[in-house]
């Protein structure tokens, strides 16, 4: 004898966490030993559901006037006797469940991703070596004392600190959500992306200060801004069931929220305080200036649109 | 030095006041000396000219400040600090003012006239019969007795002795030094010799000095009497564009009097501009610290002109620094990383307030100078009480050796536009570094 369908209970994420064969029609669903299906649940009736074939090829589900009724998600609106189909997802107490028939056509097998050749621990430690390399380099230049060890030693630790809890909250969310740990993936996506958003930084900053092109330190916040999407997006998708777009589209507004957030209220405070000087305040050894400057004259002619501007805030 | 304000540390001039009267009062239980009983009858001649300026907020009887003046003529005009009465000038619908003279007649009072360059400003009450106080018409000689008054600290009216010890030296404005225990709350009350005439207006004391006090000679005060005794048009209703005008003048005068070729002084191989004239004020320092890899010499000058024009602004005045970078043994990018500390660092005047001042809007280039290319920044910002107005901020970060560096500001408070941008372009021009 073949099972005629399955009743499968849902998990918060859409994970199946128990699937339970039908054997008969008309089938019912609650907390009673009398019961074809079990449920545990504690605010489904001893006889809840009561299943059998819909006339229109799905399947009929009864509430066997339960105290907290049923609905089909996700409308919230109580049913008494309604037909579903193997997609939808009707919910009793606090249970979630979905029927299927047997002759239900699952989808294809998923090939696996290439994403897996990063998470191998090697991978992850190679370049958590480097980015802890350039995070001693940080250190070492932003001290300007004869012996600042102990300086360079918490500049580090704070940074690798910081990094390890991103780790572990990705990793977390991951096991939460997706099931999966991947602490090793996440460690990968992580460091490499700070390795880039260092290098691009740098390479900003740098040709920003040599070619005396302030236009170019807007344009390296925005690329960061698109850096810091691209690693929140992989994370995602390491860490959730969604698709690329969903990814996509939430790290795009998490990384729009963080640095937008940023940037206007930097602008903010600036408008409020009149103390603060906003200008580029970026400044390399002097071998890596490629300009030969312009005139004091010219430089002071510049300052007409500065005027401009206060005398516009003056009158406003 | 700071323009008399009357918020002091009350605690400490409490404590340099005891000291004086007791120093006094000792040979005075022995035998009275004679110059005690002429200060006696000096007092009673004049104290009932001596009024209490109280600036009160709104319709309460709450002092917001008070300061002291002096009746000069029969038609109730009273000869006072600009200082005191700045915010009933500026905002007359929040502030209000009112004298009380020794015998407890009150009454409010209306301002006639300012001179904020001199910090005077003659005002107009119901004085009723009180004795008009005269003025002095040649200066003293330096050593010359001479009487203070005024209510310092709210202690009443008081008397101080003091000596007359010529024009201050630095001060940008003609102030009359005057070694007396000038209080907090004396500003506006006249300084008379012993014939009762008065030679001075109390204006300011040298916070960290011992009573080193300063007076505005009484020649100011005439001219600003007779200008508000000519007038004939009603006081308009606040005194902002009289008073950005003033500010105007004060910044004109300034330019004129930094109009000659900057004077240098070198520092190591870098030429940089020196102090400008004796009004201006120059110190020296240096940061050196036993296991810091640079060190850092400062060279700073400042122009004694401060103008007080409320208590959220003093202005007018012109400070520049030169702080010489020199790394010990940092690597070219460790030095890079200090400079980028230094010059990120913002530069402004004490006073900045909402009030007064909008954010500031600053550009940045590689400029070439003389025998070297600087970062230059620049930032300026106006006051919203007064057109015309602005604070610049100029900055300077060398980039000729990756082992030192100088980081130069010019900073102008209160200055026209044209007068920031002309001082500017001096100052760069004169920046140099010889080879």
């Amino acid at each position: 004898m073949e099972p005629l369908a399955f009743v499968e209970v849902m998990g918060r994420h859409g994970e199946v966490t128990a699937r339970h064969p039908i054997w008969r029609w008309p089938s019912r669903v609650g907390r009673s030993y009398e019961m074809d299906v079990l449920l545990d649940d504690p605010f489904v009736a001893a006889g809840h559901l009561e299943i059998r074939e819909g006339p229109n090829g799905g399947f009929q589900v009864e509430d066997l006037q339960s105290v907290n009724g049923m609905v089909v998600l996700p409308s919230p609106e109580k049913r008494t006797c309604v037909e579903v189909k193997p997609e939808d997802v009707v919910r009793i107490g606090h249970t979630q469940l979905r029927i299927r028939p047997r002759s239900y056509a699952v989808a294809a097998e998923r090939p696996i991703l290439q994403t897996t050749a990063y998470r191998q621990s090697v991978l992850f430690l190679i370049v958590a070596a480097v980015v802890l390399a350039t995070f001693v380099w940080d250190a070492y230049l932003t001290t300007s004392h004869r012996d600042e060890k102990a300086i360079m030693v918490i500049l580090v630790a704070l940074a690798v600190a910081a990094g390890a809890v991103w780790i572990a909250v990705w990793s977390l969310v991951g096991r939460t959500v997706g099931g999966r740990v991947n602490f090793a993936a996440h460690g990968f996506v992580a460091c490499a992306g700070v390795l880039a958003l260092e290098l691009w930084t740098m390479a900003v900053g740098y040709l920003a200060f040599g070619f005396d092109a302030g236009w170019l330190e807007t344009l390296g916040l925005a690329g960061a801004a698109a850096l810091f999407a691209y690693i929140v997006y992989h994370h995602l998708r390491l860490a959730s069931r969604s698709g690329r777009r969903m990814c996509a589209a939430v790290a795009a507004v998490v990384s729009l929220v963080a640095f937008g957030g940023a940037a206007v209220l930097t602008n903010l405070t600036a408008a409020m305080d009149p103390a603060v000087q906003s200008h580029s305040q970026s400044l390399k050894a002097p071998l890596f200036l490629m300009v030969s400057g312009i005139t004091p004259a010219a430089f002071l002619e510049g300052a007409d649109r500065l005027k401009q501007e206060v005398d516009a805030m003056a009158s406003d | 030095m700071r323009t008399c304000s009357l918020t002091v540390a009350m605690s400490l001039l409490r404590g340099i006041c005891c000291l004086s009267v007791a120093a006094v009062c000792i040979p005075a239980a022995a035998q009275e000396p004679e110059i005690f009983s002429r200060t006696h009858s000096l007092f009673e001649q004049i104290r009932g000219s001596v009024a209490q300026i109280r600036v009160l907020l709104g319709s309460s009887d709450s002092h917001a400040a008070t300061g002291s003046g002096f009746v000069v003529g029969d038609d109730g005009l009273i000869i006072t600090n600009y200082h005191v009465i700045a915010d009933n000038a500026l905002e007359p619908d929040v502030y209000r003012l009112e004298f009380v003279l020794p015998g407890g007649r009150r009454g409010p009072l209306q301002i006639v006239a300012i001179d904020v360059l001199n910090d005077l400003a003659v005002v107009k009450g119901d004085t009723g019969q009180v004795k008009a106080l005269g003025f002095r018409a040649r200066p003293l000689a330096k050593g010359d007795g001479g009487f203070s008054l005024g209510y310092p600290l709210r202690q009443g009216l008081t008397v101080v002795e003091g000596i007359y010890n010529g024009r201050s030296e630095e001060l940008y404005y003609e102030r009359i030094h005057f070694t007396g225990a000038i209080n907090s709350g004396m500003s506006g009350g006249p300084a008379v010799d012993s014939a009762g005439r008065v030679f001075g207006v109390n204006v300011a004391t040298h916070r960290g000095g011992q009573l080193v006090s300063f007076l505005v000679p009484a020649g100011f005060a005439t001219k600003l009497l007779a200008r508000a005794r000519a007038l004939s048009a009603p006081p308009p209703a606040n005194f902002r564009g009289d008073v950005g005008a003033q500010l105007k003048a004060h910044d004109r005068a300034l330019q004129k009097a930094l109009e000659a070729p900057l004077p240098t002084q070198q520092l190591g191989p870098l030429i940089v501009p020196a102090r400008m004239g004796t009004f201006m004020q120059c110190a020296a320092g240096t940061e050196r610290e036993r296991d810091k890899a640079y060190d850092v010499n400062s060279y700073y000058c400042y122009t004694l002109s401060w103008l007080y024009v409320d208590p959220k602004l003093q202005t007018g005045t012109v400070m520049f620094r030169h702080r010489v970078l020199r790394s010990l043994e940092l690597d070219p990018l460790r030095f890079a990383h200090v400079q980028e500390m230094q010059f990120r660092a913002a530069v402004s005047s004490d006073y900045t307030s909402r009030k007064h001042h909008t954010a500031y809007a600053c550009q940045d280039r590689i400029v070439a100078l003389q025998g070297v290319r600087a970062k230059v920044a620049q930032c300026l910002r106006r006051y919203k009480l007064f057109d015309g107005l602005y604070d610049m901020v100029l900055k300077v970060a060398t980039l000729g050796d990756s082992s030192l560096a100088l980081h130069s500001e010019l900073q102008m408070d209160g200055v026209s536009y044209e007068h920031a941008m002309e001082l500017s372009h001096r100052f760069l021009e004169t920046i140099r570094w010889n080879r």
